[in-house]
């Protein structure tokens, strides 16, 4: 059972490796909400898997510390060991070994009586779609159903936190789409999942948090929207409407928020010739810097409409975790 | 009691498949065969044959396969053991499991020695034959088996040891088989010299025994003087030898000793190759955890650790461990 009582599963205060003179992981402060899936993104080399073994208690910290469900890495080893489920970055078969049996083993060792064993076994099996592979040997498995295996390993010792190292690489397309959707459905069941990858796009569309990190130092630690605000306090609307450069300059100008417009050279847009000219002008697209929260543009936008400016596209350009990163890591990155 | 899981899965995977019984009918039809031209040799040499001794020759020659047999066996069982998972790359799921470090290597070591065992065992009636021809008795029987039984174990724990001191399984079994080599081959000869050279101007009885001790360390060795001298006359037995050449001096027999020293030693590498497994699981010392703490103090962190009080020494590790549990930091 988590002894937490501030709702964080993870929490790392001063968290620090050294190898004789260099410096794997620096003074890391992390906290990782319960329930949140938790993007540890940085280059080869940055620290990410150091701090995953501290946190599996594979690695003893330099200093510092870390509390996983409550419990310490440091003073607590065992109970930590309790409150995970941990998966390298590398699938390691036993041969000789089905399916079942490699669970079963696993489950064995995280001391879960026999008799439940089958069924969690099965059900475990069924949640990774390999039911059907039950008897078979596990070095017969496709290196896709290798992960989504491990990943059922993760689980028999129903875990509070699941630490997955790199789990999508070297996989094929397909095979990362049903990791991703597996990994999408152990969040929605409530785990709590830190899952590192270099790889920024694997990511971006299953993390609630992120952690950015790089030679050793965590660079930013939150929601995606909190480093988003963090590292581009401005947006960037696109706008696109029919009226001449002048006027829709001007017009967006006047509104309270704007730090600049730009006025985009774009392809001829697909305006029905209809509309072309029976308000406002030519087709024009606008790329607007915009210091403001929702209610603010909504009034841009109302303030266009209200001077007779047909508006016909109205976006935030999103930025996504590469950018992100790209921010964050900017002047540090070789 | 659950079975150690260990134990489950290495069996598993050592019994399933064709090999191992393989092995055992090659390890068993080898012993037959050549106790079978040993025996068509007697035969063909009158005086052999009429000594009475049949029986004593045939038990001898299998407890010498056997030996050979097993002495490669046990050893090279266990070099894997932990390199492999290193190697296998399941080293560290199988470290964060609940199982403990001593766990692990017992595991490792039983399921290797019930094989090596189930190799004795198959021979058994093989040596009860011998008995029945006649010129051994069923207790030099029995005290081959414990002493091969022992064998066994010290050089699976040396595997074992070794398994855990090098990375990969070419490096364990290089060591460990070399370690064995030279205590079969070049230990008895060394031990020869040193005797011959010492007892030129020394006490004779003290370079016996100190000679007797170091040469019960090879088994081959072991075995071959307990056998001898337990039949050079009434002075000696089965598990007391009186020394040859010496006035008065009885010693236990060699194989005895291995035994003894074995097992010591077996205890000792187990005990270090547990150390050696998994560091990061044992819990702090009191000095590592005092040193730790201080350290984050020094390092101007606010730490909630309670003035521990300086009288009741036994109780201050688990005071200390408890403390260290109980921390906070803030920034």
């Amino acid at each position: 059972m988590s002894q937490t009582t501030t709702g964080l599963v993870v929490e790392t205060t001063h968290l620090s490796k050294t190898y004789g003179p260099f410096l794997a992981v620096r003074d890391l402060n992390m906290n990782i909400a319960a329930g949140s899936i938790y993007g540890f993104i940085g280059p080869n080399g940055a620290g990410k898997t150091t701090t995953m073994r501290m946190l599996a208690t594979l690695l003893r910290p330099s200093d510092g510390d870390a509390r996983v469900g409550g419990y310490s890495v440091v003073s607590n080893p065992k109970a930590v060991k309790r409150q995970i489920g941990y998966m390298p970055d590398f699938f390691g078969v036993y041969d000789n070994m089905k399916t079942w049996e490699y669970l079963d083993f696993f489950a064995a060792s995280y001391k879960v009586p026999a008799s439940r064993r089958v069924g969690m076994i099965d059900d475990l099996l069924n949640l990774v779609d390999l039911g059907h592979k039950k008897n078979d040997y596990v070095d017969a498995l496709s290196r896709g159903m290798k992960q989504r295996l491990s990943i059922a390993r993760t689980l028999v010792s129903e875990p509070t936190l699941l630490i997955l190292d790199e789990p999508a690489s070297g996989l094929d397309p397909r095979a990362r789409i049903e990791l991703r959707e597996l990994l999408k459905e152990l969040g929605r069941l409530g785990k709590t999942i830190l899952i590192s990858s270099h790889i920024l796009s694997e990511l971006a569309e299953m993390c609630t948090h992120i952690g950015i990190i790089e030679r050793g130092v965590l660079l930013a630690s939150g929601s995606v929207q909190e480093i988003l605000q963090r590292v581009q306090p401005i947006r960037v609307l696109l706008l696109r409407l029919l009226a001449d450069p002048g006027t829709a300059v001007a017009t967006v100008q006047g509104v309270a928020g704007v730090v600049g417009v730009d006025v985009v050279d774009e392809p001829a847009s697909p305006i029905p010739p209809a509309a072309e000219g029976a308000a406002g002008g030519p087709p024009l697209s606008l790329r607007v810097r915009f210091d403001g929260d929702e209610r603010a543009m909504g009034l841009l936008l109302w303030r266009l409409v209200q001077v007779g400016l047909p508006v016909y596209s109205f976006s935030e350009e999103v930025s996504n975790l590469e950018d992100i990163f790209l921010q964050v890591t900017k002047g540090l990155v070789d | 009691m659950e079975i150690n899981p260990i134990i489950v899965k290495e069996l598993r995977g050592r019994m399933r498949g064709a090999r191992a019984t393989i092995t055992i009918s090659i390890h068993l039809i080898a012993i037959t065969v050549i106790m079978m031209l040993t025996y068509a040799n007697i035969y063909s040499s009158q005086s052999l044959a009429q000594s009475g001794t049949t029986g004593r020759i045939l038990y001898y020659v299998i407890m010498g396969v056997q030996l050979l047999t097993l002495t490669v066996i046990s050893v090279t069982s266990t070099t894997s053991a932990i390199s492999s998972e290193r190697e296998k790359q399941t080293y560290d799921v199988l470290l964060v499991t609940l199982l403990s470090p001593r766990q692990i290597i017992l595991g490792k070591l039983t399921a290797a020695l019930a094989y090596c065992f189930l190799l004795i065992l198959v021979a058994v009636p093989l040596e009860v034959l011998t008995v029945m021809i006649g010129g051994v008795g069923l207790d030099e029987v029995l005290v081959g088996n414990v002493a091969l039984a022992v064998m066994s174990i010290f050089y699976g724990v040396i595997g074992l040891y070794c398994s855990t001191v090098f990375r990969t399984s070419g490096g364990a079994n290089g060591a460990a088989i070399g370690f064995v080599i030279f205590l079969a081959v070049f230990w008895p000869p060394l031990i020869g010299l040193f005797s011959a050279t010492a007892r030129l101007g020394a006490d004779s009885d003290t370079i016996w025994v100190i000679a007797w001790v170091l040469l019960s360390l090879s088994p081959g060795a072991a075995f071959i003087t307990s056998f001898g001298v337990s039949n050079l006359g009434r002075d000696s037995n089965l598990l007391i030898a009186k020394v040859p050449g010496s006035r008065d001096l009885y010693l236990l027999q060699p194989w005895l000793m291995f035994c003894i020293i074995a097992l010591l030693i077996s205890v000792l590498l187990l005990n270090r190759a547990t150390r050696r497994l998994y560091p990061s699981d044992r819990p702090l010392s009191q000095k590592e955890l005092r040193a730790r703490i201080t350290e984050q103090a020094d390092g101007g962190r606010k730490i909630a650790v309670a003035q521990l009080p300086a009288s009741s020494p036994a109780s201050k590790a688990k005071q200390l461990a408890h403390a260290c549990a109980q921390e906070s930091f803030s920034t």
